[in-house]
């Protein structure tokens, strides 16, 4: 669906370039490293995937929500794939907007801001191999958002975890019984 | 109170600078505020292009011409984290953009390098609809 007027561009909240560069082979279009977490900042992001629209003039048209390139978490998710591939397709074509378009994102707390910070900091000292004291702060980024995915379980790799073992179907249990707090709009079926 | 000489700030991008540290926070010279925070330091205040914010009594100095980081950061408008122990001091992103883009829909402008080391901008792609995605391995 690339062409002059739409692109896809595609931002990995993740340090391991190589990693992405094997989910990147075939992309027709950009995919970019923000191993800072630059974007879960900017955008108030807590989860992965974040899918934004953006409009020709800059402006937010649709704002976050999980959407996925398959449907192979459709079942535990309730979204499908070709529903918001055909949304995309009338908004590119047709200027058409779902209705949720005009959900407003609630900001980020101040727990969550520092959270991104002890982790931007644990993410520079675990670079520079000071591995100790890169514990501590995914340590206290974890202790401020225990729920936020982008802090928690992005650090598991990071930390020696698996991102997809026991310690993430832990946390997606405490997600669920919290009520899946998510900045982003809120889908129907989260269970 | 303790003082060393380097303070690594990470901000926008990673640097190590001189400045001093007292009583767990970090102080700077005034030149290289403008560095660190995208913010001059001028006898006005804190400044960038026509705006001005005088310090008042918020940003705290010392005697040699040095100015607490944190509070430079927050009359600035951005958040920090200062870390004597770790030596560093890391400064968000400022809250008025985040809320400019949850309250106004405006997009921030970021730049990033791609998978090849390229830095690209959101903005690269102006004029056009975009579907920004926010993914990971993990």
């Amino acid at each position: 669906m690339e062409d002059e007027n739409f692109s896809v561009i595609a931002v990995a909240i993740d340090e391991n370039t190589e990693t992405v560069t094997e989910l990147a082979v075939g992309s027709t279009y950009p995919v970019l490293m923000d191993k800072d977490h630059l974007l879960t900042e900017l955008f108030a992001i807590s989860n992965v995937p974040s899918v934004i629209w953006i409009d020709e003039n800059g402006m937010i048209a649709r704002p976050a929500a999980a959407e996925f390139g398959t449907d192979t978490f459709t079942e535990i998710t309730g979204i499908s794939r070709e529903t918001h591939m055909q949304q995309v397709r009338d908004w590119v074509r047709e200027g058409l907007l779902p209705d949720d378009a005009s959900y407003s994102v609630h900001d980020l707390s101040e727990e969550e801001i520092q959270a991104r910070l002890h982790f931007r900091l644990a993410a520079f000292l675990r670079r520079s191999g000071r591995i100790d004291e890169s514990e501590t702060h995914f340590e206290k980024a974890a202790e401020l958002t225990p729920l936020d995915f982008t802090i928690v379980r992005a650090s598991m790799p990071l930390r020696g975890g698996d991102p997809f073992g026991e310690e993430f179907f832990e946390l997606y249990q405490k997600f669920q019984d919290a009520g899946a707090p998510f900045h982003g709009i809120p889908r129907a079926k989260q269970s | 109170m303790t003082i060393t000489n380097e303070i690594t700030i990470l901000s926008e991008t990673t640097i190590a600078i001189d400045g001093s540290w007292v009583d767990g926070e970090a102080y700077i010279s005034s030149e290289d505020v403008e560095a660190v925070l995208g913010w001059e330091l001028k006898p006005e205040g804190l400044c960038k292009g026509d705006v001005c914010i005088p310090l008042g009594d918020k940003v705290d100095s010392n005697s040699n011409n040095s100015f607490n980081l944190s509070h430079l950061a927050a009359l600035a408008g951005r958040p920090s984290l200062t870390t004597s122990d770790t030596g560093t001091v890391t400064i968000g992103q400022p809250y008025s953009v985040r809320s400019e883009a949850l309250t106004k829909r405006v997009a921030p402008d970021f730049s990033l390098p791609d998978i090849s080391g390229v830095d690209r901008a959101l903005s690269d792609l102006a004029g056009k609809k975009r579907l920004l995605v926010a993914f990971s391995s993990w």
